[in-house]
């Protein structure tokens, strides 16, 4: 019992020597405590390469395939969750648009998830923005859910020639970080 | 045997949650969880049919996020919204909504329309004349979709239920709410004055995380209190308390293990009763912790506790109880009513401290109204915060019976009662506000006792000749360290900022400046408000932007009058306390700060106040 409780101190003088209280511990945002679960589940995601799942997409042109059809013929598929009312969204897809016309050639496939939108503001978004690349109605989220949920808008997600998931960003990606991800995976 | 493996494992999972919970809040794990909370309210509880009534819905949301205004610039965007069901006997008025704030964001060059902080959407009621009597309710829904500057979270629906009873016209109607629906008549809450009106609302962002908690089912909020109290332990609040139970343990003398674990028990029993107590009190009284421990008198009791324990670490006494009470208590209650008043003691050392920070789930448990669930709670609290002290004082009163503990147990002993002579001057000092540097000159009269009792006066058997000349040597050091410290706390030091004294001036006086005015909300005794002081407010940059402000300093350290009657009126129930002016001497929503911040978010907030005092 000597042992353990000098383990707990021992635990606490570490905490208090590694950082002061404030950083370490925001006594107001007492909902940080109860994420414990969360933390877990959250790191698992981040960590682990995970299998992308298998979705059967039909694009917003009516062409029709499987994800892992496309990332098997391809070096990297970018999947981008976005919706028509997402301000950081339509942001950041001319970037999107521009590295889709860099590195199609170069075996990267990009892919929009619209997510709870309608087929007419979809529609009117893309052609507003000239997009060219694949995009697709996620309709009654369905694959949102198959990746697990997706909570934050937008979300990217790299998938490599295996069908596994090598990144996945919460949030908007500016054009240059982009690129160096794409770099960095082909 | 068994035992003490049961106990290892406890001790790695306690470690391992506190390695948790600090690491949470670290982790980078993106959070949707909510940042918008949602409260609805309704002006009446009982009402007569054909009567009308108002209803508001009250979203606070979470600092550096924004909800769409209801009536967006852009038609893509999802507009927030407020929908009533269709209840049988009840029509609605169309929903007010608040003005909306135009900003631009980093992701966009138009200007957006959009709500932050606390809003508030009224809609008014009324029920038909041939309701039935009995229970009813008003429900419906508030859609928002909220963004901060970097993404999005998908749109969200909160459904909000507001009961509501219908009474025979004999039987009197009851109004609740009434600091929301101060406008009396209009039917629905008007624009103008609902941001007014969402100052006023009972409960801070804070308490609304807590009271998230408290609701999401009990259990839940004993772990969430347990954890909070531990995690406790991680402020400095703590550091006097440490000495305290390690000279205590130790000068309890020879006891069986068992004893000793019961006695630690009792310790931190009281440690506990400490907290429930007084987070009884300041939740049903609403005053304010440290004040409760302004009074001299209090002070000098608990020093003198300290000192008494201080002088039997010296030899001076043997702690006991009066022979006549001990007679009839019995020997081996003694012990444990020695360590409950320790473990009280040691709670009324801390609690002063820590009273800033608990502040929110006070004034949670007062506002819920959860009187007993409220004590327990706070005991749970208690109870995490005084755990590591149940293996400290453990583990001190093991140390005291180690074998061939002669000699330097008992200099040790000595070494703890100067620590308690210090712990008793970290409770005196404060009050003497002549000292510029408080805490040089605590540590330096520290350093100078401490090097003399230690070093020299003390007279020890059995001491060899290289011991007394180390001794002497290190006492030395402590004298003259200590008198360069003192000689150093006692030159004044130019404070950084020109504080307007809130004497001097009254807030509406400083008013005709035509400047923001900062108020820190700041007492002596509060460890949180030294270290913004110290940290925060002494930084350069903090500094110059400081200059565009009144800083005005509320000094609470003995309150008086006008101290008191500023902290109701900013409702300040935790120190330190900052809060912000607008150019109409009201004060600008969601910039209070209570607790402690660095210096460079206290310049983006200060930057922030600046853009927004002028607004109306």
């Amino acid at each position: 019992m000597v042992v353990a409780g000098g383990f707990l101190i021992g635990a606490i003088l570490f905490a208090q020597l590694a950082q002061p209280i404030h950083r370490v511990f925001d006594p107001l945002q007492v909902d940080k405590f109860v994420s414990i679960k969360q933390l877990f589940s959250a790191r698992a995601l981040e960590g682990v390469p995970t299998k992308a799942p298998d979705l059967t997409i039909t694009t917003i042109e009516g062409k029709q395939f499987t994800l892992k059809e496309l990332s098997g013929q391809k070096k990297l598929v970018v999947v981008n969750f976005w919706a028509s009312w997402c301000r950081p969204c339509l942001e950041e897809m001319p970037h999107f648009e521009r590295m889709h016309q860099a590195y199609q050639d170069k075996g990267v496939a990009f892919l929009g998830i619209a997510t709870k939108d309608t087929l007419s503001a979809v529609r009117k978004f893309i052609a507003q923005k000239g997009i060219t690349y694949q995009i697709t109605l996620d309709d009654q989220d369905r694959m949102a859910s198959a990746f697990g949920g997706v909570n934050v808008l937008p979300t990217t997600i790299f998938i490599d020639n295996q069908n596994n998931i090598v990144k996945t960003h919460r949030g908007y990606l500016a054009q240059q970080e982009l690129e160096e991800n794409l770099k960095g995976f082909l | 045997m068994k035992s003490t493996v049961r106990f290892t494992a406890l001790c790695g999972v306690i470690a391992l949650l506190l390695y948790l919970s600090v690491s949470v809040s670290s982790g980078q794990a993106p959070k949707d969880l909510n940042v918008v909370q949602v409260e609805s309210y309704a002006s009446h509880e009982r009402i007569h049919p054909g009567e009308s009534f108002q209803v508001a819905v009250v979203a606070n949301i979470k600092k550096g996020f924004h909800i769409n205004s209801h009536t967006p610039l852009d038609e893509l965007l999802i507009p927030t919204v407020v929908k009533f069901d269709k209840t049988k006997g009840i029509i609605f008025s169309p929903a007010s909504y608040p003005e909306a704030e135009l900003k631009s964001f980093s992701f966009s060059a138009n200007k957006m329309a959009v709500y932050e902080g606390k809003i508030s959407i009224f809609a008014g009621g009324k029920i038909s004349e041939d309701i039935p009597l009995g229970d009813t309710k008003v429900s419906g829904v508030l859609v928002y979709q909220a963004c901060d500057d970097q993404r999005c979270f998908m749109p969200r629906v909160v459904r909000f239920e507001i009961p509501l009873k219908v009474v025979n016209a004999n039987e009197p109607t009851k109004l609740v709410n009434k600091l929301i629906f101060q406008q009396k008549g209009s039917l629905a809450g008007t624009v103008q004055g609902t941001r007014e009106i969402a100052e006023r609302l009972p409960f801070t962002s804070d308490e609304l995380q807590a009271k998230q908690v408290i609701q999401r089912g009990f259990i839940y909020a004993v772990i969430a209190f347990f954890l909070f109290g531990l995690a406790l332990n991680l402020t400095p609040c703590v550091y006097p308390v440490i000495p305290m139970t390690v000279g205590f343990f130790i000068s309890q003398g020879e006891q069986k293990k068992r004893r000793i674990f019961l006695l630690s028990l009792y310790y931190v029993a009281g440690i506990a009763i400490v907290f429930s107590v007084l987070g009884l009190i300041s939740g049903l009284a609403g005053k304010q912790w440290g004040f409760l421990f302004q009074s001299p008198w209090f002070v000098i009791f608990v020093a003198v506790i300290i000192l008494s324990m201080a002088a039997s670490m010296f030899g001076a006494f043997e702690i006991t109880l009066p022979s006549s009470l001990m007679t009839r208590l019995g020997r081996s209650r003694q012990g444990a009513i020695g360590s409950f008043v320790m473990g009280l003691t040691a709670g009324a050392v801390i609690a002063p401290c820590a009273a800033g920070i608990i502040i929110g789930l006070v004034g949670v448990v007062a506002k819920l109204g959860i009187v007993a669930k409220g004590a327990l709670l706070f005991f749970v609290m208690g109870f995490g915060l005084g755990l590591p002290y149940l293996f400290l004082a453990t583990f001190s009163g093991l140390l005291s019976q180690l074998p061939k503990s002669g000699m330097w147990m008992v200099w040790v002993r000595k070494l703890f009662g100067v620590l308690l002579i210090g712990v008793a001057l970290y409770f005196l000092v404060p009050h003497a506000k002549q000292i510029n540097n408080q805490e040089g000159f605590y540590l330096g009269v520290l350093g100078i006792f401490g090097g003399l009792l230690l070093g020299f006066l003390e007279r020890g058997e059995g001491y060899t000749r290289t011991f007394k000349i180390i001794r002497g040597f290190l006492g030395l050091v402590l004298i003259l360290s200590g008198a360069f410290l003192v000689n150093a706390a006692i030159q004044p030091e130019p404070p950084a900022i020109d504080w307007v004294d809130y004497r001097d001036q009254s807030i509406e006086q400083l008013q005709e400046e035509n400047r923001p005015i900062l108020i820190d909300f700041y007492a002596d005794w509060c460890a949180v408000c030294k270290e913004l002081d110290r940290k925060t407010f002494r930084d350069q940059r903090v500094v110059e932007k400081s200059r565009e402000f009144i800083m005005v300093r509320v000094d609470c350290t003995s309150p008086d009058n006008k101290c008191t009657s500023l902290t109701k009126k900013f409702r300040v129930l935790g120190l330190p306390t900052v809060v912000f002016l607008s150019s109409k001497g009201r004060e600008l929503d969601s910039l209070r700060l209570v607790g402690f911040l660095g210096p460079a978010k206290m310049v983006k907030i200060m930057e922030e106040a600046l853009a927004r005092w002028q607004s109306p």
